[in-house]
């Protein structure tokens, strides 16, 4: 068997045109769409991060928000409670005030009743005193007695004279 | 001659009339003792000369000490 060196070129020149039409119908379209594709991956991927990382920073500031609101809502309420304790103290020692001062209102007039009343039974106790005491001595005091404060009254009545 | 009335309880003894007239006759010259009886004097005598009256009785006295005593509560 002879070795044909055209048909051997022929081949090789047909084995070239295949493959470089190949290379430009086919691999180059593949390894285009192959890379487009990556890239979307890769842009998909990038994205994703992207967002996780939104989604965490969001996270945080949630956090942080809530946190914060905690924070105010416990300063208010703590504010809120001493106010209210400071106006149940006010209010206390005011009823205490308003309580003490009607005592000793209540109690002054009582005073000041009770010594008139006493004023007045002393003055009805004085009166009953001396009206019995005339009765008595009018009735209680003989002949003699009569006598002698008559010389008295008249001594008196010299010495006023 | 001036009027002198005596009130008393009882009716003044002699020697108390002679004595109380000297002692008036002593200021006022020439007096006329008229005697009263007034119970309510309960002792002693109430001389009025006038508009003037020295009251050395014992419902008096008693008076004034109740005064004394009512200003004093």
């Amino acid at each position: 068997m002879d070795i044909q060196i055209l048909q051997i070129l022929f081949q090789i020149i047909n084995f070239g045109v295949v493959l470089a039409a190949l290379t430009f119908l086919m691999y180059k379209p593949m390894i285009k769409a192959l890379q487009q594709r990556s890239k979307k991956i890769e842009d998909a991927e990038k994205a994703a991060n992207e967002m996780l990382t939104e989604k965490e920073a969001m996270e945080k500031t949630k956090q942080k928000v809530l946190s914060d609101a905690k924070k105010q809502a416990t300063t208010i309420m703590n504010e809120v409670e001493e106010k209210a304790e400071l106006r149940k103290q006010e209010l206390m020692k005011k009823a205490k005030e308003e309580v003490k001062e009607f005592v000793q209102e209540e109690k002054t007039k009582w005073e000041d009743e009770k010594s008139s009343m006493l004023k007045i039974l002393e003055k009805d106790f004085a009166k009953a005193v001396f009206q019995i005491s005339e009765k008595v001595l009018g009735q209680s005091v003989d002949q003699k007695a009569h006598s002698k404060l008559i010389d008295q009254s008249i001594a008196e009545v010299i010495k006023s004279l | 001659m001036k009027k002198v009335t005596v009130s008393s309880v009882i009716p003044l003894e002699a020697t108390q009339k002679k004595k109380l007239s000297e002692a008036l006759e002593s200021k006022y010259d020439k007096i006329t003792l008229v005697e009263e009886i007034t119970p309510e004097l309960i002792g002693g005598i109430k001389v009025t000369i006038d508009s003037t009256q020295i009251d050395a009785s014992l419902s008096s006295k008693l008076h004034q000490l109740q005064e004394k005593v009512s200003s004093q509560v």
